[in-house]
Formats: structure tokens, C-alpha cells, sequence
């Protein structure tokens, strides 16, 4: 929260300069002299309709409206390998305020062919480190913070002032699970998941149970046998990215229960409706 | 009976993507995937008629049956 002093600092610097685009030099050199979140000089510049030019091409698509909400939204994304990382790299392009990125392991080789921040040289280095790192590259302003435990050890608190959960898990008893916790919270959860050519995604809302009618107590499905091509990954992240951004920014108020699914070998897509 | 069955991803390997299958009058989903040879415990989204249903849903003809197998990977 801005003090009336910062406010009018603010003020007085977009009136006096005329500004009518900011540049992150700009917001820079703002939060450094008002002595403010990067983040709060940039939403200040949207209440005053200016689009900041990092989030200049979300224009026509999100509109400074969603671009408000986006900023103002707090998200945990759990699980920062395949999906979770596209889905954090997605969410910190955008402008997503806050994101808390959980998960308890670390990189390994096989994670090099679709993980988006596994390197050659980051092997051994923990996920919730590492996207920190990359976000910090990416985009200053978005408040990052990595958890490197497993969700279920996080503070109720943390949960109950999220706006939105990321499923990005890797196995089946985690995502009931982490599925019963957002119930609780009453916080939407996003849910992916991928196998070889294969994925499918589905915005689980609170007190319902669409992923309790697909998962029984299985702990893997056939992702085990034949593994995930960067593309599924990336394709199922990207799916779950723009259904986040429409419940965040007021675009999607129609909590029906559906789920995608999609099979990047015969390009065939099925939208299966859940009772 | 007559059963309409549709089989995504890698069900389909070795089987079919859309058959019409003679199964036997009164049957349960579980029999279906047993007489396909498609062991429940790999199975994700099981749908009939486009409803989501369990094993023990008893078929009845020209029911459309749509199995997708389990994903979890992440």
C-alpha cells in the first residue's frame, strides 16, 4: 500500500513529465527515488491508463483492466517442472503480481528435454531456486517467492489469500490431495496433466469433484511408461496459463465443469463435460 | 447388444479408434474393458453417452462408450 506521500510523488512525476509510456528504465528509476515496489510504480502507471511497455502487447487481448487485475493477483503454482515451469516463465511475462512457486526437488538430466528453467549447468540445483532466478531475469516487477518444500507444508494462510492454484504436479496422490486443500480454501485450481503425445486441462472449482471421478489410488498413469516431449508440456502449460488469466482478470464467470483433452499426434482436441 | 465404443490415445494402439462391439445383454463397464483387454486401473476418463460414469454402470444398447487412459505426468 502506497503512502499519501508516495502517491502524490508518483503524481506529480507522470503529471510534470507528461509521461505517457514507461519505460522500465523509468519505472526503475521511480521505485528507486519514491523508495517502492517496481510493481507499484507500474500499477500506478495503468490507474492512470498508461500501459507499461513490458506489458505493451498484452494490450489487446488482456486490456488494461485484466492488466490491473493481473498485477493485483496472487498465485501459487505447485509442482516447477514441465508444466510448472512454462506456467511460471508464462505468468511472470504476463504481469502475474504475485506467484509463489512450489516444489521440493531438484534438476536432473531427464528433465532437460522439456523443463523450461532446467540448464546443463543448474543439474542439482533446487526448481524453487531456479525459477526465482529466471523471473528475477525476466521481469523484476512480479513478486516471485520459491517454496523448495512439498505443498502440504505450507501455511493454511497461504492458501486462503491466493486468487488461483496452478496443478502442475507429477503424480496422481498429490493431485487429489492438493485438489481437497483448494476445495477447503475455496480457491479455484487450475489442473494439467500430460503423457507422451497426450494432455488434458480442466478448471476444477471449489467443492466439486472432477478430478475424484478420474483419479482413483493410482499413483501414475501412462506418463510412467512413455514419458513427455517439451511441445505436450508446453502446449498443456499455455492451455493452463489463459484459463488462469480469464478467471484472474473476470473473463471467465461460468464455472462449468469441463476438461480438454488433446492428442498432439492425431490433432485431435475433446472438450468432455463433467456432471 | 450393440455397443458404441470410442478409444483415445494410446488405447488405441493394437485396438481401434471407433467400433461398434456385440456385448453381452445387461453388462457393467468393467466387463466392456475386460473384453477389450483394457485393465481399469489405466483408465482415466470413462464417459457414456458423454456422461462421466463408473465400472459398475450397466450398458444398454447403442450406448456410446469413450475411454481415455490415465494422465498424470507433470
Amino acid at each position: 500500500m502506497l503512502t499519501g506521500k508516495q502517491k502524490a510523488e508518483l503524481e506529480g512525476f507522470f503529471t510534470g513529465e507528461g509521461l505517457t509510456e514507461l519505460s522500465i528504465q523509468q519505472s526503475r528509476e521511480l521505485a528507486s527515488q519514491i523508495k517502492i515496489p517496481l510493481g507499484a510504480v507500474e500499477s500506478f502507471a495503468l490507474e492512470k491508463g498508461i500501459f507499461p511497455s513490458r506489458y505493451e502487447r498484452n494490450k489487446g487481448s488482456i486490456g488494461i483492466e485484466g492488466q490491473k487485475k493481473l498485477l493485483k493477483s496472487k498465485v501459487i503454482v505447485v509442482g516447477l517442472g514441465g508444466l510448472g515451469g512454462y506456467v511460471t516463465e508464462a505468468l511472470g511475462r504476463l504481469g502475474t503480481g504475485q506467484i509463489v512457486g512450489v516444489d521440493s526437488g531438484i534438476f536432473d538430466e531427464t528433465n532437460l528435454n522439456r523443463q523450461i528453467f532446467a540448464k546443463e549447468d543448474n543439474l542439482v540445483e533446487k526448481k524453487a531456486e531456479e525459477a526465482g532466478k529466471r523471473l528475477e531475469e525476466v521481469n523484476h516487477a512480479v513478486v516471485f517467492t520459491g517454496i523448495a518444500s512439498s505443498f502440504d507444508k505450507l501455511d493454511d494462510e497461504i492458501w486462503n489469500d491466493a486468487d488461483l492454484v496452478f496443478d502442475c504436479l507429477d503424480n496422481i496422490s498429490d493431485r487429489l490431495g492438493l485438489a481437497a486443500t483448494c476445495s477447503d480454501a475455496k480457491v479455484p485450481l487450475i489442473h494439467g496433466a500430460i503423457a507422451g503425445w497426450y494432455g488434458q486441462v480442466a478448471v476444477i472449482w471449489p467443492e466439486t469433484t472432477m478430478l475424484e471421478k478420474i483419479y482413483k489410488n493410482q499413483k501414475f498413469g501412462i506418463e510412467q511408461n512413455i514419458g513427455t516431449p517439451v511441445f505436450t508440456a508446453a502446449a498443456a502449460a499455455s492451455l493452463m496459463t489463459a484459463e488462469g488469466v480469464k478467471i484472474l482478470t473476470g473473463k471467465n464467470l461460468k464455472r462449468e465443469q469441463k476438461m480438454l483433452f488433446f492428442d498432439l499426434l492425431e490433432d485431435e482436441w475433446q472438450t468432455i463435460r463433467f456432471q | 447388444m450393440v455397443i458404441k465404443v470410442r478409444l483415445f490415445a494410446t488405447f488405441r494402439e493394437g485396438r481401434f479408434k471407433k467400433k461398434e462391439i456385440e456385448f453381452s445383454e445387461a453388462g457393467s463397464l468393467s466387463g466392456l474393458l475386460g473384453q477389450l483387454e483394457i485393465p481399469e486401473e489405466s483408465v482415466g476418463v470413462l464417459l457414456v453417452n458423454g456422461k462421466d460414469a463408473g465400472g459398475d454402470y450397466k450398458l444398454a444398447a447403442n450406448d456410446v462408450v469413450s475411454i481415455f487412459p490415465l494422465i498424470g505426468g507433470g
